[in-house]
């Protein structure tokens, strides 16, 4: 089913991008530039967390403040990519197709999640 | 006994303080075409979201082919095609495309897909259009390549919401005999339509939903029996059924 959803979606995208339609194009651009930005940051954020251990020798307090930042920043990007799914879930127009084929709920929040995504 | 392949047992859905659908009952056999009519806003296409699972019912049950669709849904999901009243297909797929996803989600083997994509392309008279982007397609083209994906599976039972609205009429008459003709095949049909020459011609028994209730359930025999009228049409019988005697309240309001 994995395979049938991603072939979904690269059918889709190519042949936006075929026809010229420039809105999937960016958005996959903004998507690849924002995955950019997050692999960059969660590096800076790391050598930043090594360079406090290293020098300071590891306090506590820091420590725990760079590590609730952390993991709250990847907490909410995690929770809005799901909102996100869920809104598209409910709202896209090609739902009837998805809720009358015999597919679990869960195939279809995937198909949302990759639509969001991509 | 035979098997009724579309079974609803005292549904109802309620939206707030509304009552949509009325505590409706229903038994559909194999290779029947049932038509469902009733006015705008009736919940026809209420009680038909119901029957394919789009809608969970505030009350009852459905069973298609012997399978709740709420207990095994899968089941009973891969028995039945729907072709909603607004073709809602990916536009930015061609129809062959369109149609393989469709086939693939239904686990179509390769073999029957291909062959069946085919004839369907033929039978809808897109197959010179088949590889061109659905975005570019009419109305009335999108709504064929939603009835083939509607078929392409070998559905025992299809639901149609306003099937040949959009459609020309050469295109209309073909719909009708496709349906026609799987229903002599052994497929069930549930049609609603708002256009009564079609129930009237094409359906073995139709039902009336007026503000919810199932008001009247029965060939069109039946039905002109129950209305006292023998030399009646569905028309009258419709709207004597449904209460539409508002065209004197119109003929008022024009002056007439």
């Amino acid at each position: 089913m994995l395979t049938l959803l991603l072939k979904l979606r690269i059918r889709v995208l190519s042949n936006s991008i075929r026809a010229g339609t420039s809105s999937q194009l960016i958005t996959l651009i903004f998507s690849l530039l924002f995955a950019l930005m997050l692999i960059g940051t969660s590096f800076s954020m790391g050598l930043g967390l090594f360079a406090v251990i290293y020098k300071t020798g590891g306090s506590a307090s820091i420590l725990t403040i760079l590590s609730t930042f952390f993991l709250t920043f990847f907490a909410l990007i995690v929770l809005s990519s799901i909102a996100a799914a869920f809104y598209a879930m409910f709202t896209s127009q090609d739902l009837p197709i998805w809720l009358t084929a015999p597919v679990s709920l869960r195939v279809i929040f995937l198909e949302k999640f990759m639509v969001h995504k991509s | 006994m035979v098997l009724a392949m579309i079974k609803a047992i005292e549904l109802t859905k309620r939206f707030g303080s509304v009552t949509a659908v009325n505590n409706v009952n229903l038994a559909i056999s194999k290779g029947e075409l049932f038509g469902f009519l009733g006015p705008n806003g009736a919940g026809k296409t209420t009680t038909i979201k119901m029957l394919t699972g789009l809608l969970k019912p505030t009350e009852g049950r459905v069973e298609i082919g012997g399978f709740d669709i709420a207990k095994e849904p899968l089941k009973a999901k891969s028995l039945f095609g729907y072709v909603p009243d607004q073709p809602n297909v990916y536009d930015k797929l061609t129809a062959r495309e369109f149609l393989t996803f469709i086939a693939d989600l239904y686990r179509v083997d390769g073999k029957t897909r291909e062959r069946k994509l085919g004839d369907l392309l033929q039978l809808m008279e897109l197959e010179d259009r088949g590889d061109e982007l659905i975005q570019g397609y009419s109305h009335g083209m999108k709504q064929k390549v939603a009835i083939a994906g509607a078929l392409i599976h070998d559905p025992r039972v299809i639901f149609l919401d306003e099937p040949t609205v959009g459609l020309d009429p050469k295109s209309a008459r073909k719909i009708k005999d496709i349906l026609r003709e799987l229903c002599n095949r052994g497929v069930t049909i549930f049609m609603s339509t708002h256009i009564l020459e079609i129930a009237e011609r094409m359906c073995d028994r139709v039902g009336i939903i007026n503000k919810g209730d199932l008001v009247a359930v029965g060939t069109v025999e039946e039905l002109r029996h129950q209305a006292r009228g023998e030399n009646s049409s569905l028309e009258d019988i419709f709207l004597q059924i449904t209460g539409g005697s508002e065209h004197e309240d119109v003929i008022g309001f024009l002056g007439g």
